[in-house]
Parts: C-alpha cells; structure tokens; sequence
C-alpha cells in the first residue's frame, strides 16, 4: 500500500472502502478495520502494552 | 494538556544514553538529540505531571517538545499503571523438592547456604528419611490428582561427589516406585564442586549428558582442579559453570572467557550474602559494579558479529545479564522472584521443610515437617511477590527481577539501605543490559536475531526503540 506507515511490526493503511486497516506484517493478520486513523493507532498502542502473553509467574531464582 | 496526564515514568542514565521506562508496560525507548539539560535532571522514578514541571523549569526546545510528546503517548494509554491481572498460584502441589540428607562438603566456601546451619546442628537425614520425604511428596501429588512431573534435587548444602552412592540409591529407589504414579519424577543432580571426582561419577554424567560446576574464584585451587578435572568428561557432556559474583570481582570478559575455555556455558550471579560476609556488596561499591557492567559491554560491541554471537550463546542459564537481556527482549513480566514457598520447598538435615535451601535452620522459615507434613497455614503467609512486598510496589523494575530474594532480604537484616542493595544490583543490570540491547539492535538485527531463535524467546521490541520515531508513528494525523 502506498499510504501504509509501519510500528514495529504493525502496519496501517487506507483501504479502498477507506477504512483504516492494522495489520501485522510478519503473521499477516488483520488486527482490525477502523473508521479513523486515531483510533487504529489506538489498536497498536492497546496491543503494544498487553501483557497476558508476558506474564510470568514461575522465575527461577 | 498537563492536567489530564496520569501515569509515570522511569528516567535513566547509562553511560552513553538517557533512556525511559514505561514501567508497567515494560517498554523501552532511547531519548534523542544532545539533552544536555536533562543532565541536572535526576535519575528516578517520576509521575509524568511531575516529569513534565521539570521539563517547565527546563524550558528550552527540547524540553518543550518531549513535554509534548509525552502528552501524545500518554493520550494513547502509554505511561499509565494497569492493573496487572495475576493468577493466584495454588500452593496445594509442590513439584520441585530439594533435599538436603548432610552439611558434609570438602570445601567451606565464604558464600555457602549452610555455613550457619553447620555452627549449630549435626543432624543428618538417613537413606530411609529421605526415601519417606520423596515417598510424601509423591503421594500428595497424587492425593491431589497434580498431573505435572515431580523434581527431585539432592545435596545443595554439601558437595555431592562425596556422597555419590546416596544418590545413586536414591536413583534406583525413583526407579522402584515410579510405576506407582501417573507423573513423571525426576532425579537431578546438584552443581557439584568438581575437586574430586571418582568414576561412578564420571560414568553417571557421561550418561547423564549435563554437568554443573560451582566455582569459587577466588579459591584458586578449586579453578585449578576444576579446569584439570572437567576433561575426564565426555566431549558430548554439556558443561555449565556457576560462578558467583561479588563485588570485588572485575575485568568480566576475562573471567567469562577463561570458564568458557573448558565449559560450554558460564553463569556469574550475583552472590547472596550479608554485610558481615568476607566480601560483602556495598551501595558504595555499585558504581564500581556498574563501571565494571559497562567496560564488558562495550568489549563486546569490539568483537566481530560471530564472536559476539558466541560469547553470548555461552552465557548459562542462571547468568544475570543474559537473565536481564532476554527479560529485556521479550518483557517477560515476572511477578514472583522464583517459585520458593510457592511450586518447591526444600528438606534440612534437620527434616524440616524451608522455601529454600537458603533459609535452612532458621526456626521461623519452617513450613512442615517430614513427619507433620506440609503447613498450609505457614505457607499462606510467606510472600514473595512484587505485589505482596511493599518496598517492590513503586519500584520502576519490578517486573523484571521479580521482587527480593527473600532469602537475601533476611541475610541483609531490616534496615532498609542494606536490603537496597540487591535492588541496586538489579537496577546496574537493568540499566547495562536495555542500553547493550539497543546497541545490539542499532549495530543490526543479525546478533539478536540469531540470540533470539537459539534462546527461543518472544521479541517484545517490535517498536520503534527510538523515542522521536515512537513519538511520530503516534503523532501521525489525517
């Protein structure tokens, strides 16, 4: 796409039924379709601070 | 715009950069430009309305513009404190069980567990009292229908070549019984200080295919032996040294390199002990630590990219920096230090249970024993959490270290300056090893991609590391 913009590995970009499209670049999932830009910026910055997959309750010591 | 902003924030220095942390979400960036102002600014944990009247009394281009900047992340949920949801861990099933038979070792190392045990008790446990000890834990594995593997570990708290037949017994008792249960038990063998060695031994690890060497550096003897002892060992073997760091140690990368001409992994970690030890840490002696973190980073940063790739392949599985910079990468949020009091316990000679063999023979660490069983009640209490500890709660890197040693915390006693101490160590970790990351990233993906794959971790840095570049992807309108 010629209007994508990319955060790590999220992209963005206008579709043709101009909608917002995020969509990671190296599993090439669409995260989701968005009316306005703010909030598939949104998307990437709830995405960018989840930590279900991080916790770890078990360290070694 | 400052009002609405709520959350905080982690300035930092490292030798060459200022950098920050957003605490709760782990994520790290590199500040930009020259900053010189932000030199008067003081390293720490800060409230963003709190960062951004800083930035006010600074007042010159580059203050504004990070004010602003701020306000845009912060607008976007960054900075703020989630609420991290933790699953309460049952403590009901134990599947990590050190057992420690005797105190009987040939060598008595300045650091060791059981230094103070030793003063005051002989006791030791019978072939028979550790069968029963293996023998409850099992069986309350399966009272409790607990479907993971059951670990057994032997002799922490003395050297096992001198008691090898035990375990060799102990093997042949996992052996007999294990038919009786639908998990699997494991037998482990300790780190051992390799003086002497026999061919039993020999022969069981050559099977085995993993050796673990505790090293004493500053016993010089002990290195000689180990270095001479270690080739009785098949090449096939995988070969892991410990070496405990303390605060008089330095020149690093010549202390890994001259462990990892004969093992194939090396681990320093920091050494556990109080103010009264032979070579205790010291809040002085941290920048000491920290020049010393430093100087090995960047003789790293002069090796050749499969130099480098090497070296830190063959850092081991208990070496605190690379523990910190796989923690860095894949922003693993640890909420409890280790699994002590929660998933292991570990036996005294006295046939006590303790959280660990660090706490062996003091009286109010006794959570059982092998004839009343475990103590639920005793358990409950024991914290190890960053959530239950008060002095983890506004600590800007918990969620990397996990919270105290608690073992540690009691050696340092209560004031509050020495049981610092270990947060600062963490802390000269955290700072040295976020700072070599970006540097490794900076230099090219090659390294850490390759360190990655091999390590198998999750890459959580999938961002713009540069916080001008971070900024503008967010700031970005249409």
């Amino acid at each position: 796409m010629a209007n994508e913009e990319q955060c790590g590995d999220y992209i963005i970009y206008m579709t043709d039924d101009d909608l917002w499209e995020v969509r990671n670049s190296k599993t090439g999932i669409i995260v989701g379709k968005f009316k306005k830009k703010d909030e598939a910026l949104e998307k990437i910055a709830l995405i960018l601070q989840e930590d279900e997959d991080r916790l770890e309750s078990e360290s070694v010591c | 715009m400052m009002g609405k902003m709520r959350g905080e924030l982690f300035f930092y220095k490292t030798f060459s950069e200022k950098m920050i942390l957003a605490p709760t979400s782990q994520l790290i960036w590199k500040l930009n430009g020259n900053l010189k102002s932000f030199e008067k600014i003081d390293e720490g944990k800060y409230s963003l309305l709190d960062f951004c009247k800083l930035m006010e009394e600074i007042d010159d281009d580059e203050a504004r513009e990070f004010q602003t900047d701020l306000a845009k992340l912060n607008s976007y949920g960054f900075f703020q404190d989630k609420e991290t949801k933790v699953k309460k861990i049952s403590s009901k099933n134990f599947h990590n069980i050190v057992i420690n038979p005797t105190t009987t070792c040939n060598l008595d190392c300045w650091y060791c567990y059981s230094r103070e045990f030793k003063k005051n008790n002989a006791e030791e446990l019978s072939l028979e009292e550790i069968k029963k000890t293996i023998l409850y834990f099992a069986n309350r594995k399966k009272e409790n229908q607990s479907e993971t593997s059951l670990s057994i570990s032997l002799f922490y708290l003395s050297e096992i070549t001198l008691n090898f037949h035990i375990f060799l017994n102990i093997k042949a008792y996992i052996e007999e019984i294990k038919h009786n249960y639908d998990f699997n038990i494991f037998l482990f063998p300790p780190p051992t200080n390799l003086l002497k060695i026999d061919q039993s031994f020999v022969d069981y690890i050559n099977e085995y295919g993993f050796l673990t060497v505790s090293v004493d550096y500053n016993n010089t003897n002990q290195i000689q032996e180990v270095k001479k002892n270690i080739k009785a060992f098949e090449d096939i073997v995988i070969k892991h040294c410990i070496v405990p760091l303390h605060s008089g140690m330095n020149n690093l990368l010549e202390i890994y390199r001259s462990f990892m001409e004969v093992f194939d992994f090396v681990s320093l970690r920091p050494v556990r002990v109080g103010e009264n030890s032979k070579i205790p840490w010291r809040i002085e002696s941290m920048k000491t630590f920290d020049n010393e973190l430093n100087v090995l980073c960047n003789q790293l940063f002069e090796m050749g990219d499969e130099e480098l790739i090497t070296f830190l392949l063959s850092l081991g599985p208990s070496d605190y920096f690379s523990r910190y910079i796989q923690r860095i990468i894949s922003r693993k949020k640890s909420i409890n230090r280790c699994s002590a009091g929660i998933k292991a316990l570990a036996v005294g000679p006295d046939s006590k249970f303790y959280p660990c063999s660090g706490f062996i023979g003091r009286e109010d660490f006794v959570f059982g024993t092998a004839k009343t069983g475990v103590n639920m009640n005793l358990i409950s209490k024991y914290k190890n959490s960053v959530t239950s500890n008060t002095q983890c709660r506004d600590c800007s890197i918990k969620y990397y270290c996990g919270g105290f040693c608690e073992d540690w915390k009691q050696m340092m006693g209560k004031k509050q300056e020495r049981q610092q101490i270990e947060c600062s160590i963490n802390h000269v970790f955290f700072k040295n090893s976020s700072s070599f990351v970006i540097k490794l990233l900076e230099k090219g993906s090659y390294i850490l991609t390759t360190f990655i794959k091999e390590k198998g971790i999750d890459f959580k840095l999938s961002y713009p590391l540069n916080f001008d570049d971070f900024v503008s992807f967010f700031s970005a309108t249409n």
